[in-house]
């Protein structure tokens, strides 16, 4: 096995969790096949890995949804917990549904009290999941929230400065709306979205370039290569050698000479939340949304090695875990075989579900299977 | 809900009300106190009532105390050129026990957030104001939570106090003492830079 993947969990546990009352998945660091029929629960594994990283997981759920259902009410509160081991040290990690409060989750780490920020450091997932093979062709902030996703990868504090952000830019809209136009509150509401704009900018424009860094370093192989671009002024500005500071300025500057307009628009129409995350298929010089699925599909797999390529360049952060709903069901048993290639190559413990255990023969005994049925897992072997 | 009857229930009800507590923990704690009596529940009750008799709002920074001023504001062992902002009594009682602080306070009894409805109008700015423009008032320090509305209320009050001749400051924000880089996180250690000054 070696030091890779140095990112991996080595038991996942579910309780109450959608329709399955009780899961154990004892693991061994190799990536996880997870097959079974439709319905049968694969996708709802997925989720609750997905869980152990700050956000909503891969379905954005609320937690009250999550509960398994005996019968119309909760059957009581959900719980995830696992086992992960980062560069060898071992960490237990413990989400769930407060019993007392039904929306609020109960963080754990290590047998403690913890907060979601503090499993962030150590849970860097991404995903890709069927919702957003048309991601490409789709509204734009869905793409700019899945390229927001990425770039938590590579830094953690992306998140609250998002939210921050959102905040100050809610506030700021609100006291538009109400007129009165306080000039000094405005000015201070619109201090703190430029800073931290400035700081969602930079950290875009940071990962772009080191994805584009990742893409270009590979020759070409099964997966076609994408040129991407992050269509926002803010963003712009820093690409072209401009620093935090100006970049802050800027949009400062810009907020002000909005006031009028995003008052009448009850809006803020200028700032890095309308950025747009573009992306063109290189051979066929087309813009990705114009692609056929299947082409699309492949542009977004491409993109999920390059990141996590990406990370794994910088500065040594490990690999995200990766989770790839159906990833399968577009690919051709070529582009299969080089995924899991590509994935073996780049060292992560990557998690994949497909209807068909035959659907994961190329990974042959690089990936653990599990055969998922309404309200079981078993461990299967490889196909011989 | 109880079968005990209508005073228990208004009890439950008006400790659950408090933060902190919701109707489990109301019920845990009127139990409690039903058991011990004497110790605990007629002296509660007792320094209630002193409280509610007692406590007042001082008219010149909105501390609570039993006198009006309040202790920190008669006292002349107290800086009075420095004025010390802060959002609400809990944070007066925070630095007090830090005993880092000599000078005077102001409440402002919140901080700005539209969204909340809290505006200008609502907070204790007109006597902050009125403070700081009067002699001997020479520093006011801005001690205003590091959150979003914290930042935009500490911006707000910076600019009312701006000609009037007073030096406006903010406390620091970064590396806690004791603290190590690593366990950072990134908003803090941006801040903590930022804030750098030379030694």
């Amino acid at each position: 096995m070696g030091d890779r993947p140095r990112r991996a969990l080595t038991a996942l546990r579910l309780a109450i969790f959608r329709n399955h009352a009780a899961v154990e998945l004892a693991l061994d660091r190799r990536m996880v096949a997870l097959f079974g029929p439709n319905g049968a629960g694969k996708t709802n594994i997925l989720e609750a890995v997905s869980l152990l990283a700050p956000g909503r997981g891969l379905r954005r759920a609320a937690s009250e949804e999550i509960a398994r259902r005996a019968g119309g009410a909760a059957a009581g509160a959900w719980a995830v917990s696992a086992d992960l081991d980062l560069d060898g040290d071992v960490h237990r990690l413990g989400v769930g549904q407060d019993p007392a409060a039904p929306s609020r989750r109960l963080i754990r780490l290590n047998g403690a009290a913890a907060s979601h920020a503090d499993l962030g450091d150590l849970v860097r997932v991404t995903w890709l999941t069927p919702a957003q093979d048309r991601i490409f062709a789709g509204p734009r902030g869905e793409r700019l929230k899945f390229f927001d996703r990425l770039v938590l990868g590579l830094s953690p504090g992306h998140g609250a400065a998002a939210s921050r952000y959102e905040r100050a830019m809610r506030e700021r809209t609100k006291v538009l709306e109400e007129g009165g136009g306080d000039r000094a509150w405005l000015d201070g509401l619109e201090d703190e979205m430029a800073q931290r704009g400035g700081e969602l900018a930079l950290a875009r424009a940071g990962l772009l370039d080191r994805l584009r860094a990742a893409i270009d370093a590979r020759p070409s192989g099964a997966f076609p290569k994408s040129d991407l671009d992050l269509e926002g002024p803010i963003e712009r500005l820093i690409a072209d050698g401009a620093g935090l500071d100006a970049a802050v300025a800027e949009l400062r500057a810009r907020l002000f000479d909005a006031r009028r307009r995003d008052a009448r628009a009850g809006r803020a129409l200028v700032g890095p939340h309308r950025t747009d995350f573009a992306a063109r298929h290189r051979a066929k010089n087309m813009p990705a949304g114009d692609c056929s699925t299947g082409e699309q599909k492949a542009l977004l797999v491409g993109l999920a090695l390059a990141h996590g390529r990406a990370l794994d360049a910088a500065s040594g952060t490990a690999a995200p875990l990766l989770l790839l709903d159906e990833a399968c069901a577009h690919l051709d048993e070529a582009r299969r075989a080089a995924l899991a290639d590509e994935l073996a190559d780049l060292g992560v413990q990557a998690w994949l579900t497909g209807t068909d255990a035959g659907l994961f023969e190329a990974w042959g005994d690089r990936a653990q299977r599990f055969q998922v049925e309404e309200g079981a897992v078993r461990e299967a072997q490889a196909l011989a | 809900m109880t079968s005990a009857g209508p005073e228990i229930e208004r009890l439950i009800q008006l400790l659950a009300k408090l933060p902190g507590l919701g109707p489990r923990s109301a019920r845990r704690a009127v139990l409690h106190l039903l058991k011990k009596r004497e110790v605990l529940m007629q002296p509660l009750a007792q320094a209630l009532a002193d409280a509610d008799a007692t406590v007042q709002a001082c008219s010149i920074c909105a501390n609570l105390d039993v006198v009006d001023p309040c202790a920190v504001c008669a006292s002349p062992a107290r800086d009075p050129k420095i004025l010390c902002v802060v959002q609400d009594v809990a944070d007066v009682w925070a630095l007090e026990r830090a005993s880092a602080f000599k000078g005077r306070y102001h409440v402002l009894g919140g901080v700005l957030s539209a969204l909340d409805g809290v505006r200008p109008e609502d907070l204790n700015l007109a006597t902050l104001a009125e403070r700081a423009a009067t002699a001997p008032v020479e520093e006011v320090i801005l001690a205003l939570p590091a959150t979003v509305d914290g930042a935009a209320t500490a911006h707000y009050v910076a600019d009312r106090l701006a000609g009037l001749g007073v030096k406006v400051t903010s406390i620091a924000r970064g590396v806690p003492v004791g603290g190590e880089l690593d366990f950072l996180d990134d908003g803090t250690l941006a801040a903590a830079l930022q804030s750098r000054r030379e030694t």
